[in-house]
């Protein structure tokens, strides 16, 4: 019933108290809240506790959505607000575990809701589009991001081995991911 | 912000910078300020998060887990030195950058030419060689005029049998085709460079003899 809705009539309906209709927006938008927030955050653990505070968040303040951006737009915006704050309050804490500019950063991997052995179906179809995506992408393309995320290579680095200007390493990446996007969109993984 | 503010935002390619941690300290300031301000620059993030993540997943879960393969060296193996390049490889080397189909032929060309050269040097001096076998007299045969009528002081002369070359005989020369040569008792004989073959008119000899027979039927009536 909630499948075929807009996110906005599913706004509306929470907003009159709907929680089954809320729990559909968060069903929708978790994964890609949860990507942004590990944008941010580098960590998955942080990233998932920034993305829950990110939901708690916008069910709090749904009457405050009055409709003149998307939904996504405003949830990305509450995300960002989110993780911001967060960085914040490490960085006063003194305990910024994210190193500067030396690339490097966590990749401990902790199970969350998220990953559910319910969603293991869902999550192998997922990694299957995203093979078949990059194996997609022009080779100028594939091995920037190949370097960076098998390689774990600094952009300098890329750009010494490539023998390319640091900028234009960093445009095929930037250029690499919006392919990346496009393609995953028109092949969507079908949520249950 | 605006939407032409949003499509030239300077922000959007330092975005992979910040996704990745490659910004110093006050470069993420400025940065997470931005964001805070430019809506468009956070759905664009967010989207570069997206795939980003996806990557970061399927890296994760499907190449982490494999084994590494075992890399084999042939230690066995002897590493000597390449043997040197002889006179023929440093020829074909000369001819490297031309593609192998031009290669062979131009190498084709030449061959021809070289045969079809040799071809001709060997037929002209094989036409040479024969036209000088050695012993082969040419000479000009003078053949008289049936029609003029023999001269009164040559009326007396006894008649005789006009010296006919005798018929030719092909001869066969000692390294060249068969030729037809003649004696070497012929009179008038001159050795020429381009062969005249010499007719041989049994006709011709007996219109002679008809004119010797009428002298000789004048020189009984006169006397």
């Amino acid at each position: 019933m909630y499948k075929d809705l807009s996110d906005e009539q599913l706004v509306e309906m929470a907003v009159a108290d709907d929680r089954d209709a809320f729990g559909e927006i968060v069903r929708r938008w978790e994964r890609k809240i949860f990507a942004l927030c590990f944008g941010m955050l580098g960590r998955e653990d942080e990233a998932g506790d920034a993305a829950q505070e990110a939901f708690i968040s916008a069910y709090r303040n749904l009457k405050n959505f009055r409709g003149e951006a998307r939904v996504s737009s405003w949830l990305h915006r509450i995300a960002v607000n989110q993780c911001l704050t967060i960085k914040r309050r490490q960085k006063t804490r003194a305990e910024d575990r994210i190193d500067d500019g030396d690339g490097s950063e966590d990749r401990t991997f902790i199970a969350s809701a998220m990953y559910s052995p319910a969603k293991q179906t869902e999550q192998a179809e997922r990694l299957h589009l995203v093979r078949q995506a990059v194996t997609a992408l022009p080779t100028d393309l594939r091995q920037v991001i190949v370097m960076k995320e098998f390689e774990d290579m600094t952009f300098q680095e890329i750009s010494d081995t490539l023998e390319l200007p640091l900028s234009t390493v960093k445009s095929r990446l930037y250029t690499a991911l919006k392919q990346l996007k496009m393609r995953l969109e028109r092949s969507p993984v079908e949520v249950v | 912000m605006s939407r032409d503010e949003t499509m030239n935002c300077r922000f959007e390619q330092e975005m992979v910078s910040y996704l990745y941690g490659e910004f110093g300290q006050s470069e993420r300031d400025v940065f997470e300020s931005h964001l805070e301000t430019c809506s468009s620059c956070v759905d664009q993030f967010a989207a570069l998060s997206d795939a980003r993540f996806s990557v970061f997943e399927w890296q994760r879960e499907e190449f982490v887990p494999m084994e590494t393969p075992a890399i084999e060296i042939p230690w066995n193996t002897p590493v000597g030195k390449p043997a040197p390049a002889g006179w023929l490889t440093g020829f074909v080397e000369l001819f490297a950058f031309v593609r192998p189909p031009l290669a062979m032929a131009a190498g084709a060309l030449v061959l021809f030419g070289i045969a079809i050269g040799s071809f001709v040097l060997l037929n002209g001096e094989t036409e040479v060689a024969s036209n000088r076998v050695p012993g082969v007299v040419e000479i000009e045969e003078t053949i008289a005029d049936e029609n003029i009528a023999t001269p009164e002081f040559a009326k007396d002369i006894e008649p005789r049998e006009t010296e006919r070359a005798p018929v030719p005989q092909a001869v066969k020369a000692p390294d060249g085709p068969r030729r037809a040569t003649r004696p070497a008792t012929t009179r008038n004989a001159t050795p020429v460079s381009r062969p005249r073959s010499v007719p041989v008119l049994s006709e011709f000899r007996d219109v002679e003899d008809r004119s010797l027979r009428l002298a000789d039927m004048l020189d009984d009536i006169g006397g």
